[in-house]
């Protein structure tokens, strides 16, 4: 869908455009899309682990958590710089998901699904009590971010990798496998899937984006506290953007992702007090009619286009 | 004398109070087709699941190519070289025919590519080439149940264990099934194959027949003295293969 | 720890434990009979507590002749949603996922509407204040009324289940939904009254909960991962499993909220629930289903 030279050039277009936007953008836009790219490289990590495997996982803003505590923790207390903290975020995330995957991808679906939901509130009571190293309710306070272009840049370079390591996968053995566990984890064991070793590294790798995610937020927002590091609402629309754009696609996350920024951030200036019920409601429906959501859509009307042109 | 590619000693299994195998033993020479009947219950997917791993047995131990495979889990057991098909067929249904096979055939293929490659191979073996690109769930059972089959061989076994490869099809069907696994043999592959009905094909193909009933061997032997002896025609076969049975 | 204050906190524990059962015998009566995990049951819960707080409130009705309303709506919610959204996935493979992310998505919808209806501030009713002297130890009046409700409202769904031909023919969808329709049990139809008649359990636990405790609209999902933690506890498809369970957790609850934090009391349903999942899948009392 990606070859035809039209694609070609509006991706072009896109891609300057996001580049050139810090320079002549306002402040206004710039954090819009600072945003968007957040969201859109935590529902590419959604989409890695409940995409392709059939995991459905409600913990992403676990991670995102870490991610943010991370960072808080190393520039306020260590004086890290911080995309050195935005990195070791993403590896404490990694570290902290190889034993929780282990543990709780041998969980058949629904189970998996209660553990990780519940594992966000462990991590939220961690962060209100461990006051020593998270100072609980009063939350951490960070230097102010300043410029926030270089936040801009880091931010487009996490999902230009985002899409890089699904697009990578996507097409190896490695994501066949993945894909055969979501379809049938039996059968693929049957056929020699090393089903647990398979789950635990996209679970693993799909922990490291939300961490960015969050740590690049923390800096942004100078502050961190618990409700801050693990917003409810956060979850609901990762997942919702990775399920309209499509999951187990390579461009279905970040399609949803752009669109439904757009559309929050619309509903936002007017309909702020519904946004959590509009985004449920706009999951139910999505669900409903059309649950491999936009981008195998959108496939199956040019694979007919082509068939129909081929006919005639 | 060689060892045996599978040997079955002593195996147990229980669920509770009820015991699905009971003290089993058989022997699978190398390259050799070897059925076991019995009927619904008799706990031949049991014994395969034990086989493969995916049950551990309550007793007893497998051995394969001489050593101990017992405790080893389905995707180890798969890659040392055990294929299996499911009674109820288990296609991934959102992947394409092609890539189906191509999953198994990553179990000994390093990149994704030369699985695909070899999946064309197996997908002309069995006949399926024209469906390469269609998705598994959109194939008929017929079609469904070769495919069980191509995936199990990807997999470059030297066994293939075969639940009920051949209920729910055709004589055509079934005559072309027994015809697959006779080209099996012919690459070196032995097959276990669990049946219930199909009796022409276990006449046709076996090179031995073990009789399972109630999760115990009841008999074992070469098809035409199987066949004949009374214990089995009693409990399994019934009047009406007893005559097929003296007559062959 | 003086022998006092052992037995109060076991007292507390008991009392806390029953509400928690009610909380578990809808998730219990769906799960077990559909096999559909509603993610939505703790934010039924919190609505039908704030709607008992509203009418205790604003217009004073006593929160037990408050308890049909509540349960009414938890009946009302739980309908329409097996109805309108759940029966229409198609029964593949995807279901389970497609169920789970759909009740998902009916959570955030209540949260939003509970906030937008009561506020986002924490409430409670005060309704009886204080609490009975019965040999050394305190029996707060409304937890011992919550408690005794709890046992009621569980006794009459025993009967029901056990006595009615509705119950019945849940019970038999739970078995073998097959032969239950064989039987001429209209499955569809039993399956959406199971669903309302579990979230309908939830409301009554909520309006109940609301007595003892305060409550926020965000605290749906604790309540949620709680309640499926007694059933995962006790053993899914054990009706005394899910009542031992819950016991089980209010005893955790209430002794780590003592040695340790009431917010680490919080997250040992999460802890709980992942230990027995590991080590004894079928909790206490379950069956070994597939």
């Amino acid at each position: 869908m990606m070859a035809t030279p039209r694609m070609r050039a509006l991706a072009a277009a896109a891609i300057l455009l996001a580049i050139a936007v810090p320079f002549v953008g306002s402040d206004y836009l710039i954090g819009l899309l600072f945003t968007t790219f957040l969201f859109v490289g935590m529902a590419y990590g959604w989409n890695l682990i409940s995409g392709y495997t059939a995991y459905v996982s409600f913990g992403q803003i676990s991670f995102f958590g870490i991610g943010a505590y991370a960072v808080a923790i190393l520039v306020s207390k260590l004086s890290w710089a911080w995309p050195f903290a935005v990195l070791a975020g993403a590896g404490a995330a990694a570290l902290i998901a190889a034993p929780l995957g282990w543990a709780m991808l041998r969980l058949r679906g629904p189970y998996f699904a209660l553990g990780m939901l519940g594992f966000v509130q462990v991590l939220y009571m961690l962060a209100s009590s461990w006051s020593s190293l998270t100072k609980g309710g009063e939350g951490i306070y960070l230097p102010p971010a300043g410029n926030l272009r270089p936040l801009y840049y880091a931010a487009a370079l996490m999902v230009a990798a985002a899409i890089a390591v699904t697009w990578a996968i996507d097409r190896s053995a490695f994501g066949l496998r993945l894909r055969s566990i979501g379809e049938d984890e039996i059968a693929a064991e049957a056929m020699g899937v090393h089903t647990t070793r398979s789950k635990l590294a996209a679970f693993v790798l799909a922990s490291t984006l939300p961490a960015m995610a969050g740590g690049l937020y923390a800096f942004r927002l100078s502050y961190v506290d618990p409700s801050s590091a693990f917003p409810a609402s956060y979850e609901v629309q990762v997942i919702l953007m990775a399920i309209f754009g499509g999951a187990g696609t390579v461009w279905g996350p970040l399609l949803g992702g752009v669109v439904l920024s757009a559309v929050a951030e619309a509903l936002w200036a007017r309909f702020a007090e519904l946004h959590l019920l509009l985004f449920g409601l706009f999951i139910v429906v999505v669900l409903r009619y059309m649950p491999e959501g936009f981008v195998p859509l959108l496939r199956r009307r040019a694979a007919a286009a082509a068939i129909r042109k081929d006919a005639r | 004398m060689t060892t045996p590619l599978l040997e079955v000693r002593d195996v147990s299994r229980s669920f509770g109070g009820v015991r699905a195998l009971s003290h089993l033993s058989f022997e699978v020479p190398h390259g050799k087709i070897v059925s076991i009947i019995g009927p619904n219950g008799a706990g031949k997917t049991t014994l395969f699941n034990v086989i493969t791993g995916a049950l551990a047995p309550s007793s007893g131990e497998v051995r394969f190519e001489g050593a101990s495979i017992s405790g080893l889990r389905p995707d180890q057991t798969a890659r040392l070289g055990i294929g299996r098909t499911f009674q109820i067929v288990r296609p991934f249904p959102g992947l394409t025919t092609l890539d189906n096979v191509a999953v198994a055939a990553l179990a000994k293929e390093r990149t994704r590519r030369a699985a695909r490659m070899r999946a064309e191979e197996i997908l002309e073996l069995t006949r399926l080439a024209p469906f390469a690109h269609v998705e598994a769930r959109n194939l008929t059972l017929a079609r469904r149940k070769r495919l069980e089959v191509a995936r199990a061989v990807a997999l470059r076994p030297r066994l293939i264990l075969l639940d009920e490869v051949m209920a729910g099809l055709n004589p055509a069907e079934v005559d072309q099934t027994i015809q697959l696994i006779g080209r099996l043999r012919s690459l070196g592959v032995a097959t276990v194959a669990g049946i219930e009905h199909v009796m022409q094909a276990v006449q046709k193909i076996s090179d031995w027949i073990v009789v399972l009933n109630f999760g115990e061997k009841l008999a074992e032997g070469l098809p035409a003295e199987v066949m004949h002896q009374p214990e089995v025609v009693k409990a399994y076969l019934g009047a009406r293969y007893a005559d097929a049975a003296v007559r062959s | 720890m003086t022998p006092r204050i052992l037995l109060q906190l076991i007292v507390n524990g008991i009392m806390l434990g029953g509400v928690y059962g009610l909380m578990s015998l809808g998730i219990n009566l769906v799960w077990g009979v559909m096999g559909v995990v509603n993610l939505a049951h703790g934010d039924v819960i919190i609505a039908a507590g704030f709607v008992t707080f509203w009418l205790f409130t604003r217009l004073g009705v006593n929160p037990l002749l408050a308890l049909p309303v509540s349960i009414a709506m938890g009946f009302t919610i739980g309908l329409c949603v097996q109805k309108f959204l759940l029966a229409r996935v198609p029964q593949d493979r995807g279901a389970v996922k497609t169920s789970l992310l759909m009740t998902f998505g009916v959570s955030y919808m209540l949260i939003n509407a509970v906030q937008l209806t009561f506020g986002n501030e924490f409430q409670t009713v005060m309704f009886l204040p204080g609490s009975w002297r019965v040999g050394g130890l305190d029996f707060a009046k409304s937890r011992t009324l919550a408690f005794s409700m709890a046992a009621v409202i569980s006794l009459l769904l025993w009967a029901f289940l056990r006595f009615s031909f509705t119950g019945r023919a849940i019970h038999a969808v739970s078995q073998s939904p097959e032969g239950a329709s064989v039987c001429g049990i209209d499955i569809g139809r039993t399956r959406i009254l199971s669903f309302g008649l579990g979230a309908a359990l939830a409301a009554a636990a909520g309006a109940l909960l609301v007595m003892i405790f305060a409550i926020s609209p965000a605290m749906g999902t604790g309540y949620t991962v709680r309640s499926f933690a007694v059933t995962v506890i006790g053993g899914l498809g054990s009706f005394p499993g899910a009542l031992l369970g819950a016991l089980v957790l209010g005893m955790a609850e209430v002794f780590t909220g003592y040695l340790a934090s009431a917010q680490i009391a919080n997250g040992i349903a999460f802890l709980l629930f992942l230990a027995v999942l590991l080590t004894r899948p079928q909790g206490l009392f379950g069956r070994k289903t597939s």
